[in-house]
């Protein structure tokens, strides 16, 4: 029995190159259960990356990641169990159907065939997939495909979420559906790491936020504190502030 | 494990059912194409080998060997060839593996499937192959069905060994491979091995048919010893074809047995090793493609192509063509085998050039040119339109439909018919054939590469599909399958109608007798008619199907 560790994500110095190019430079962040973190910043800024790294998608040169207080490189099997990943892209078995991708994805985390079936109707009540989860997921739209996927990435209930782009293709009821869901995981001493553009999003859902820009952390911490140092109210401006200072 | 096992199960079952009548059509037209398939190459097998092995026993036997050995060897090099690109794609940054990587399924048991489906994508085609072969072997020295059954193993152990070495060698390119795209590794594998191919075309002449009628003793002798001295008797297939030759163990050598046994001991060996390094291996392979140095506009250029759309969109398709691998490698590989495809004609043994087999050459030839017309047009003009995509209802609205379509049309026939020009030409012309043959090789070439044509872009405008990017699945889906038994359809009829003249020319030509080459006139006034019947209905329909799609 794999004993309960307390829920937190710890990045130390990451660094991570292509070829010549410098994605995510000497990366450092704390997080501890029950955290919204949004991560935002520019396209190319190495928000994906650094999420890849995380996943374990992804080798990097230099720096650690801790997953529940544990070296995630050492265990790799223990801290990917701890974790659900939804991609930019939704990736879908097409030829099958949302409940059938859902119960591999719990049996493939070690779930029981009772554990997956209430978790499968949980999430199909609460996200509103039930009408068409035993339809080929082919058939389905960007915004039904990414409403399994999310479901997917909560049903072996992780500690940690790493959701890149949540609300890309999202029609407003979808979008209303996730972000409640997001809340609802974070009271439940969870952490929800959630890489957006979309900036209303990180401003209403978000107790922490870390701005990147050209792979480096430009800011981390609160909204709140993030205002007061600028002198400004809308965290559109001050994101557009921040980045330009960094051109 | 066994969940992905299931999927990959689930997914084959759930491919095959037909939801449709396009499913059913396309599923149709694969159960009929693949047992046609199956059935002839497993009847001219026996028919050859029956006939060898009939006519004299000895020499029969060493050719059916020989030929048997040959069909093995380029078996395993395919097989080596596609499991290297198979294994590019199945193994590294997939987005299924992508998700697998996130979960806590082992490496092992990632490595583990996907060896296996690589197998499978680098075996198939390669299979239904040689089922028939093995199939016409077993017939032909009436062997048991546990001969059979053995064979089928050897050829999987043989699949096996070839598909470790793919997957070995791109492991260890893998720091190359990453560095470049996709299409481009594809392009240098081909390249590769068609350079290959041709070192040993060109260095090796063709001799096992080479045995002349009236040969004296020591010539037939020479014969037979030549057939035995095999090129690649100690690849795993030489030695395969070695065991299922000899109906007795105790005819093999136990060197060779040996030889094969080690062969599987250091792939298994292998294939553990890799196993256990592949997490490694996946995590550090990140594609770091360099991007493309600035390109300078060839839009317009000619500045005088700029006034004229028509110009630009072929200019467009030209470009784009152009810098996509998987579009230019596929043609450069079409190119190839059609340069190969001639020069052994040209190169043909001495029994075939006499004139009764020149003739019959010249017009098997006109067939298969016309056929490789068709196979061209089907993967590369049918998916011209579809590949407008989402950039169509831009098109749409700039420019006039008749004149898009005749761009298209006039374009393809021109790229087409020169194509079929230089093939038929240039092969007659070699054969030295007379001149009102090549005159009517020419004219038929001309009317069937616009009569393909015009089927060809006409089925993409009537049964588009924008949402494909891939033009490979544009042209192997619904649309490309019904355009493709079209243009065999057409080319079936044309070559009808010319068999008949041609045959009479033939007879007068060995009986002496005068021969009118009005008979050949009419043969292609009835082709030309044909055409343009066909050219009136599908241009009609082709181009009101381009005018009503609501974008």
């Amino acid at each position: 029995m794999e004993e309960k560790r307390k829920t937190s994500l710890k990045i130390e110095n990451l660094t991570k190159t292509y070829g010549k190019t410098t994605a995510v430079n000497d990366l450092s962040l704390d997080l501890k259960g029950g955290d919204i973190f949004g991560f935002i910043g520019p396209n190319g800024a190495g928000k994906t990356t650094t999420i890849k790294c995380i996943a374990g998608l992804l080798n990097f040169e230099k720096g650690g990641i801790q997953i529940n207080e544990r070296d995630s490189a050492l265990y790799p099997d223990i801290s990917k169990k701890r974790m659900g990943y939804v991609p930019d892209s939704p990736f879908l078995y097409d030829k099958l159907t949302g409940r059938e991708f859902l119960y591999f994805v719990g049996r493939i985390y070690g779930m029981k065939e009772s554990d997956v079936e209430r978790e499968i109707d949980f999430y199909s009540k609460i996200m509103e997939f039930s009408d068409y989860m035993d339809s080929r997921t082919e058939e389905y739209s960007h915004g039904m495909k990414q409403r399994i996927v999310i479901a997917s990435a909560f049903i072996h209930n992780p500690d940690i979420l790493l959701v890149d782009e949540p609300m890309v293709g999202l029609d407003p009821k979808s979008g209303k559906i996730v972000k409640d869901l997001f809340v609802n995981v974070a009271r439940e001493d969870r952490i929800l790491f959630v890489s957006t553009h979309t900036l209303s999003l990180a401003e209403e859902m978000c107790n922490k936020i870390g701005i990147m820009d050209k792979g480096n952390l430009v800011y981390f911490g609160s909204i709140g504190d993030l205002k007061d140092k600028i002198k400004k109210n809308n965290l559109e401006e001050i994101f557009l502030e921040i980045t330009k200072s960094n051109d | 494990m066994t969940e992905i096992i299931r999927i990959r199960f689930k997914t084959f079952y759930r491919s095959l059912i037909v939801s449709d009548f396009r499913s059913f059509i396309r599923l149709l037209s694969y159960i009929c194409v693949m047992s046609v398939f199956l059935y002839f190459n497993y009847s001219i097998f026996l028919k050859i080998f029956t006939y060898l092995v009939k006519s004299d026993s000895e020499i029969g036997y060493s050719i059916t060997k020989r030929i048997s050995s040959i069909m093995f060897s380029s078996f395993f090099i395919m097989l080596l060839m596609s499991s290297i690109v198979t294994s590019i794609t199945t193994f590294f940054r997939t987005p299924e593996l992508e998700y697998l990587f996130t979960t806590p399924l082992s490496p092992k048991k990632i490595f583990f499937i996907k060896f296996y489906e690589n197998g499978v994508f680098a075996s198939w085609a390669i299979l239904i192959v040689s089922i028939p072969l093995m199939l016409a072997i077993s017939r032909t020295f009436k062997f048991t069905l546990s001969f059979t059954f053995i064979s089928l193993l050897l050829f999987f152990v043989m699949v096996f060994i070839a598909v470790f070495i793919g997957v070995f060698a791109s492991f260890l390119f893998s720091g190359f491979f990453k560095k470049h795209s996709t299409g481009k590794i594809v392009a240098i594998v081909a390249a590769s091995a068609l350079l290959l191919f041709a070192v040993i075309f060109f260095m090796k002449s063709s001799d096992i048919f080479n045995l002349p009628r009236d040969a004296n003793l020591f010539e037939v002798e020479k014969f037979i010893s030549s057939l035995e001295v095999e090129q690649f008797r100690n690849l795993p297939s030489g030695i395969i074809i070695e065991m299922m030759f000899s109906s007795e163990l105790n005819r093999m050598k136990l060197a060779r047995i040996i030889l094969l046994a080690l062969y599987v001991v250091v792939s298994l060996a292998g294939t553990l090793f890799l196993m256990k390094s592949y997490d490694k291996k996946y995590l550090s392979y990140e594609k770091t493609v360099k991007r493309s140095s600035r390109l300078k506009n060839m839009m317009g250029y000619p500045t005088v192509l700029r006034r004229s759309k028509i110009a630009l969109l072929i200019q467009k398709d030209m470009l784009v063509f152009l810098r996509d691998p998987s579009q230019w490698g596929q043609s450069v590989t079409f190119l190839f085998l059609l340069l190969f495809y001639g020069i052994s004609v040209v190169r043909s043994p001495i029994y075939f050039r006499s004139p009764f087999y020149t003739y019959i050459l010249a017009f098997a030839n006109l067939g298969f040119s016309t056929y490789i017309m068709a196979t061209l047009s089907v993967r590369f003009v049918f998916p011209l339109i579809s590949l407008e995509g989402k950039t169509f209802p831009l098109i749409k609205s700039s420019i006039n439909m008749r004149d898009y379509f005749n761009a298209k049309l006039a374009f393809n026939f021109i790229v087409i018919s020169v194509l079929g020009q230089i093939l038929v030409v240039g092969t007659n012309a070699f054969l030295s054939i007379d001149r009102i043959v090549v005159l009517v090789s020419m004219a038929v070439t001309l009317i069937v590469s616009f009569g393909i044509t015009v089927i060809n872009t006409s089925m993409g405008a009537i049964l588009p599909d924008f949402n494909e990017t891939n033009p490979s699945k544009i042209a192997s889906g619904f649309g490309g399958i019904v355009s493709a038994i079209a243009s065999l359809a057409y080319i079936g009829l044309c070559l009808g109608i010319m068999s008949n003249p041609t045959k009479t020319y033939f007879e007068y030509a060995f009986k002496r007798i005068e021969f009118s080459n009005i008979y050949f006139l009419y043969g292609v006034a009835a082709v030309f008619v044909m055409t343009g019947a066909i050219f009136a209905v599908l241009y009609s329909l082709g181009l009101n199907a381009l005018k009503k799609r609501s974008v």
